[in-house]
């Protein structure tokens, strides 16, 4: 295998990462976006938090993200990650 | 069924007219049920009873009921505790009693135990001609005319950002394997999303009921009663809810208006008293002009 062909595999499987990489990210910060706009504008909506029948309906079937929520109460000082993990974002 | 609200400021006369006017379809033959939303029952008082949850037959065509508010409420949070220590595997219930009690006053709870109770109620009497809700004072009232919108637009965002996930967790189980995964991927397991659905359902049920029913805003003729009368009409048109007429109560003769509702000022004692003196002065009855809305 000539040199020329290695290092083009290797530019691709570069681009192939920082895709992968860039789609993670635009994925989390569409992700933070919405949640972001949900929270400041969600009175424009009526309340700033969903109506509490929509939450206790909800809380039984929750135990994951009540989980992921003290998690990040814990460990938390990488903001991104904790809102991309209330969001469930893998 | 044809659903009729009475509203209006504290005292203004909701319960005596909600009464009179359920009693009035009852002796028409009309399969009537009167029932009262508020904290403050005050149906037991007027039909000189004691009403309650179970509530009363009064006459061969007239169910009233006064559910016990914060009674449900109380059964609603011990529910979820249940649900909860029944379905979490990690975390005890323990833990979140604080927040359950919390609960207990979060702004909008009492609002949505009413509506639960007037879903629950309306469902199990669905073959009924007429149901008359005696409604609380104007500010509770109006905030429980305008959950089921806000809810609608929750859940519909909800719904989405839960199908969203779902994808993404079915698109990394199909690359790594399911079995690695204790998370639901699809729409019929996910609890979550079942839930939301379930809700979705009840709240279009409400929402269809109120947009169908009448809202009959009840006002004394008083200023500040009007003024406040004013408020509620354009809170309901925002909505876009019914409005037919609006009742002024307590006319007296010489300050009659035309082009209103308007009942006199009586002297009364009893629930028969009343029902043999209140005469409606643009109508022969407001009962009739009732049955043709
Ligand atoms: N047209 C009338 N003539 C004379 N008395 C009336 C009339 N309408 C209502 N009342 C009296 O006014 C008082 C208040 O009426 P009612 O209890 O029906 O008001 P309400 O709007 O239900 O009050 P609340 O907000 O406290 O529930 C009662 O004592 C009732 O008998
Ligand atoms: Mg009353």
């Amino acid at each position: 295998m000539n040199f020329d062909k290695i290092r083009r595999f290797l530019q691709l499987l570069e681009e192939v990462q920082k895709n992968k990489a860039t789609d993670i990210i635009e994925f989390e910060l569409k992700e933070t976006e919405n949640l972001f706009a949900l929270i400041t504008l969600g009175e424009m909506v009526g309340y700033a938090n969903p109506p509490v029948s929509i939450t206790l309906s909800l809380i039984p079937y929750m135990e994951r993200e009540v989980i992921l929520m003290t998690n990040r109460a814990v460990d938390s000082n990488d903001k991104l990650s904790d809102i991309a993990s209330i969001m469930e974002v893998e | 069924m044809k659903y009729i609200f009475f509203m209006g400021k504290g005292g203004v006369g909701k319960s005596t007219l909600s009464s009179l006017i359920a009693y009035k379809l009852a002796k028409r033959g009309e399969k009537t049920v009167l029932i009262s939303l508020d904290f403050a029952h005050n149906l037991g008082d007027i039909f000189n009873m004691k009403i309650g949850n179970k509530g009363v037959r009064l006459e061969e065509h007239l169910d009233i009921f006064e559910p016990d508010i914060d009674r449900w409420v109380e059964e609603y949070l011990r529910n979820t505790r249940v649900l909860i220590k029944e379905n979490y595997k990690y975390v005890s219930v323990f833990n979140l009693d604080n927040m359950l009690n919390l609960m207990k006053n979060s702004p909008g709870i009492e609002e949505y135990a009413i509506l639960h109770l007037l879903y629950e109620k309306t469902k199990a009497l669905a073959d009924m001609d007429y149901l008359v809700v005696d409604m609380p004072p104007t500010a509770l009232a109006l905030r429980i005319f305008a959950l089921p919108f806000i809810t609608r637009e929750w859940l519909k965002t909800l719904l989405k950002l839960r199908k969203e996930i779902l994808v993404k967790r079915e698109r990394i189980a199909n690359v790594h394997g399911k079995e690695k995964f204790d998370f639901a991927v699809d729409e019929h397991e996910d609890k979550v999303y079942r839930n939301l659905k379930e809700q979705e359902e009840e709240n279009a049920f409400l929402l269809k009921l109120i947009q169908g029913a009448n809202i009959i805003p009840v006002t004394l003729p008083v200023q500040l009663s009007f003024k406040e009368t004013e408020r509620i009409l354009k809170k309901l048109s925002e909505f876009k809810l019914n409005v037919p007429f609006v009742i002024v109560n307590r006319v007296k003769n010489d300050e009659w208006k035309k082009g209103c509702v308007c009942i006199e000022d009586k002297e009364v004692k009893t629930f028969d008293d009343f029902e043999r003196e209140i005469k409606f002065q643009d109508f022969d009855n407001i009962d009739s002009e009732i049955l043709q809305l």
